[in-house]
């Protein structure tokens, strides 16, 4: 069986916790001595400048990056047997959309984790995908080639197979990237809903104008964490100066005095 | 029965090519076929010399390790990020067959290969060298070599299809997940190894490629659910084995090459009249313009209100024969209303209901 079948965790362990981490992939190291602490219930952003190192944050936090150093705990454990509680949603640009399958197919590979080596899905799991697909509005696309998706409703297909993982934990690559506002109100709201019910979501953010809108914390990464918090208590203009090296864009709402 | 023989082991060969080829064209690394179809060589050489048995069985295992070998020296040389994933393929597989054709010079195989065999094989010959166990003919050698290639790679994708094909559409997801995406592939990658080097004979390097790639390519065209194009891969790659041996049959060459047309032909004809394929997409291109062009004729009117005919053309910009070819179309099928002894158009009044 796949590892990561231990369910158990105690309420009050942190979703996240990340001690003196550092990945490298050959040249210049990727992370270098990061530490996070993330509650459960966080509603967290990943913000920085490009090579800082958050998609390898979140590939660190599901434990298929090999480390140089340093400690990850998800709920308390480590990631490789918190499999099951944790769901990943990839950048929607590294998968092949030509890819001959159906929307319902996708979705059910959020299935795949549950099942283990071998089964494969059933009528069961037919029906947990449909409900997801419904609760992003992609029901009456469940047959649909997904090489005729557009952008929005490709993203949606992704989360909708982070949803049918019933995870506690949700890791998300640029959910936001390239999708209309229709569809960026929908997944705003759909990370705001899980949130609430104690869902832990860390995910990777590019445009700052609206990490206060839809995001309760932020982790500001530049190879190490230069900060962690709350909106109010991290994400202002001097923390951003700091992290973008003073050439922050205008339109970045100043949320708190630096 | 040499005949026969020779079907059934194009059949085989054939099918497990098929079958093994799928998920290199789905994973778009077509190119992988051709590298382990020339970097097995050296293999079968080094094994030969090594083993100096050409019965033994370790021979086609020493020989499908040397086409992992290829996969993980290609791995590497991506790692280094000096080259691409394509072109590192094209760095490594090249050298390997160098040393293969040397070795093979070097009379190292004594007389176990012929130049011309390493391209297009000796299907031919092949039911004429017997399995024979405790004295027991059981067959031609080739076909045991080739049915436990189709039985390897029938078993693995069985096993684990849904595995397969969620590396092949997401590695990342299988990563996190736990399925391992790196070993799983490995081990296809060794099963689809094998399968070349067990069709080595039979069929050569070329015949190779152009079977593991020519039908699941020519299937994607046709069908979009993976277990379809699986199972219609499977049956091309049975035609081109039939139509190539009554072809070889009847104009007395090698059975080889008019194989290799045959699925070659296949593919060419699948990419004209597949759904997928060029017609088709240029039926649909053509009829959504026809569709379209009747639409920006009838934007341009109302019900009861008639317009002069080359008002609407000037609009449009459109030359006279192809304004009066959408005309003719709009007045059969989308309800205008030609006046032409006024040379006006106008759209009909809505029938009640429609």
């Amino acid at each position: 069986m796949i590892q990561g079948s231990d369910l158990n965790f105690r309420a009050d362990q942190p979703a996240l916790d990340v001690e003196g981490l550092t990945v490298t992939y050959g040249k210049e190291p990727a992370l270098w001595n990061a530490d996070l602490r993330l509650d459960r219930g966080s509603l967290a952003a990943v913000v920085g400048p490009n090579g800082a190192g958050k998609s390898t944050l979140l590939k660190a936090a599901l434990g298929v990056v090999p480390r140089v150093s340093g400690r990850v705990r998800v709920l308390g454990e480590d990631p490789a047997r918190r499999r099951r509680l944790v769901a990943y949603v990839p950048q929607r640009t590294s998968v092949d959309w030509d890819f001959p399958t159906s929307v319902l197919d996708v979705v059910l590979m959020g299935t795949y984790g549950q099942l283990g080596w071998f089964r494969r899905p059933g009528r069961k799991e037919r029906a947990l995908a449909l409900h997801s697909l419904e609760q992003m509005e992609m029901a009456d696309l469940a047959g649909r080639q997904i090489a005729e998706l557009s952008g929005g409703q490709q993203q949606r297909v992704f989360l909708a197979r982070a949803l049918v993982q019933d995870a506690e934990v949700y890791f998300m690559d640029e959910p936001f990237a390239g999708v209309d506002a229709v569809t960026e109100q929908s997944i705003a709201s759909l990370m705001g809903h899980l949130a609430h019910r104690g869902k832990t979501i860390l995910s990777v953010h590019h445009d700052l104008a609206t990490v206060p809108r839809y995001f309760e914390h932020a982790v500001l990464l530049n190879r190490a964490v230069q900060a962690v918090g709350t909106i109010k208590e991290v994400f202002h203009r001097g923390n951003l100066d700091r992290l973008y090296g003073g050439r922050v864009p205008a339109g970045v709402p100043d949320l708190a005095p630096s | 029965m040499i005949e026969f023989w020779t079907l059934a082991i194009a059949a085989v060969t054939a099918l497990a090519c098929a079958l093994s080829g799928t998920f290199l064209v789905l994973k778009r690394e077509a190119l992988v076929s051709e590298g382990l179809a020339h970097a097995v060589l050296p293999g079968i050489v080094i094994a030969y010399a090594l083993i100096g048995d050409r019965t033994s069985p370790l021979l086609l295992v020493g020989a499908a390790a040397m086409g992992l070998v290829m996969i993980l020296a290609v791995q590497a040389v991506r790692r280094t990020g000096v080259v691409d994933a394509t072109a590192s393929l094209g760095v490594v597989f090249p050298a390997l067959f160098s040393v293969g054709v040397l070795l093979t010079s070097m009379d190292l195989a004594g007389t176990y290969f012929h130049a011309d065999c390493i391209i297009e094989g000796n299907l031919a010959l092949a039911p004429l060298d017997r399995l024979e166990v405790g004295g027991r003919d059981l067959g031609p050698r080739a076909f045991w070599s080739v049915s436990v290639a189709l039985l390897l790679v029938t078993g693995f994708v069985a096993l684990l299809f849904k595995e397969l094909k969620l590396l092949t559409f997401d590695p990342e997801l299988a990563a996190s997940l736990g399925f391992r995406p790196n070993r799983v592939h490995l081990a296809w990658l060794a099963v689809v190894s094998f399968t070349v080097v067990a069709s080595f004979e039979a069929a050569g390097s070329i015949l190779v490629v152009a079977l593991m790639i020519a039908p699941p390519a020519a299937a994607v065209l046709w069908v979009d659910d993976v277990r379809h194009i699986l199972g219609l891969a499977g049956v091309l790659g049975l035609v081109s084995a039939f139509a190539g041996h009554e072809l070889g049959m009847a104009m007395d060459i090698a059975p080889a090459g008019p194989m290799a047309t045959s699925a070659g032909a296949l593919f060419l004809g699948s990419l004209a009249l597949a759904p997928r394929g060029i017609l088709m997409k240029g039926r649909a291109h053509r009829h959504l313009l026809a569709r379209m062009e009747v639409d920006l004729v009838a934007a341009r009117l109302r019900p009861g209100a008639p317009r002069d005919l080359e008002s609407v053309r000037g609009e449009l910009g459109w030359s006279p024969r192809r304004f009066d070819a959408v005309v003719a179309r709009a007045v059969s099928g989308a309800g205008l209303v030609h006046d032409a002894a006024a040379g006006t158009l106008h759209l009909a009044a809505r029938q009640p209901g429609s």
